[in-house]
């Protein structure tokens, strides 16, 4: 057995830690990822989990509402422990204040010399991939990944903390909390890995419409093809511009990059543009989408990529997504899914993979 | 330049190739709609020279 997946709910940290030593009895965990309901981080998860695991790599975030095989819950901790049959080794870094202007060229470096190097993960591309966990209070994220794109060729997986009642949100790693925060980490893996991400939304009118004015850091778009935007999002949708509100969830925006659709969801009307949940450059493209069926297009993506048993899966699923099927009653459809490998998730507050996403599921798959 | 980016940058890793098509897409050019028959757009050329420059490849 190379990972083990458990879902715990406990009275605070301690008791989650203490049951998950015990649920990973004899089992040496090299690296273990943690995706725990807010309520628990008055209590110090990541100390807990340090002390009881104290020879493993571990990092985590905090979170609206877990994932873990076949079940979806809330107030609990989902778990994935890798041992040294999935993952030869691990380095996890912290990056800080990522609100403000981050440079990610020596981290990139620092982690990739733990490996032995740029030639040594080129040589052996199909081992290393990176898991990235951002604060989402910090609403950095489109930023950050294009700076870490950038600085590596490493594929980056992952997603933007949430919070449940409390409203805490946080990321986890050597030990400690953070907010305003990224946590990176970078697993050559024993097998390989697969990357997929199912956004469940497909273009809806082939018109591009080209961002000719856009705030990319507050994340404002103004105008297309040279028109108030929101003017052009009706005229794409046959609807008055009084209307658009109304479709701002079922018609968001999409990127499309070499075939796959990078989805921007709308925020609200403000003067003199609409905010969005992730910032488009100027010069990009859009098209305007439409939203499918969440199940089904899962099951595709799954079924075309997961083509073997792998040892383990960590979905990184839209909160919105996670609201919709709620509302749908689709989570057990939707869980049934994730139930046929050992999985574990959680309800993001964004995406991550290549860039920045919204309304979108990133999945990691590790052989 | 897209192309000598995207060569360069990826050296015939087909994974990376796609990837730095995509991070460039991200950044704001839209790739698919220039050839090298496209007349010249110098603030896209501009935008480009920066990105190029960024991955530590001159164009």
């Amino acid at each position: 057995m190379a990972i083990k997946t458990i879902s715990i709910k406990g009275t605070d940290s301690s008791d989650i830690a203490a049951q998950a030593k015990e649920a990973l009895k004899g089992f040496d965990v090299k690296f273990l990822l943690f995706f725990a309901s807010s309520f628990y981080d008055d209590t110090n998860p990541i100390a807990e989990l340090a002390a009881a695991f104290p020879d493993s790599r571990i990092m985590g975030s905090s979170s609206h509402s877990e994932y873990c095989n076949s079940g979806y819950t809330d107030h609990s901790v989902s778990i994935m422990a890798m041992d040294q049959d999935s993952v030869e080794d691990t380095c996890i870094q912290v990056v800080e204040n990522i609100d403000q202007t981050v440079e990610l060229q020596d981290v990139a470096k620092d982690m990739e010399a733990h490996f032995g190097g740029k030639d040594e993960i080129f040589n052996n591309f199909d081992k290393y991939v990176g898991i990235v966990l951002f604060e989402s209070g910090a609403k950095a994220e489109e930023i950050f990944m294009d700076r870490l794109g950038t600085a590596t060729d490493i594929l980056f997986v992952g997603g933007s903390s949430s919070a449940a009642e409390n409203n805490i949100s946080k990321v986890y790693a050597n030990g400690k909390s953070y907010a305003n925060a990224a946590v990176l980490a970078i697993l050559k893996t024993v097998r390989g890995y697969d990357v997929l991400k199912t956004q469940s939304a497909c273009v809806m009118s082939e018109r591009r419409l080209a961002v000719t004015k856009s705030d990319l850091h507050n994340r404002i778009l103004y105008e297309f093809d040279g028109k108030p935007c929101g003017e052009v999002y009706a005229e794409v949708l046959g609807v008055s511009t009084e209307e658009i509100p109304n479709y701002f969830v079922s018609n968001p925006l999409g990127i499309v990059a070499d075939g796959e659709i990078f989805v921007r969801t709308f925020n609200q009307i403000q003067e003199g543009g609409i905010t969005l949940h992730c910032g488009i450059p100027e010069g990009s493209e859009i098209n305007v989408l439409k939203i499918g069926d969440i199940v089904s297009d899962t099951r595709q993506a799954l079924d075309n990529t997961i083509t073997y048993q792998p040892a383990g899966v960590i979905n990184f699923n839209c909160l919105y997504r996670t609201f919709e099927m709620l509302n749908k009653k689709l989570t057990d459809d939707y869980c049934a899914l994730w139930g046929r490998y050992p999985s574990i998730g959680f309800s993001t507050g964004g995406e991550a993979f290549l860039g920045h996403i919204n309304e979108t599921s990133t999945v990691l798959i590790i052989k | 330049m897209i192309q000598k980016i995207v060569t360069e940058k990826s050296k015939g890793n087909q994974v990376i190739a796609s990837s730095i098509k995509t991070k460039i897409i991200l950044k704001g050019i839209a790739i698919d709609k220039y050839t090298p028959a496209s007349p010249d757009d110098f603030v896209v050329i501009n935008k480009l020279r920066e990105i190029g420059k960024e991955f530590g490849i001159f164009v």
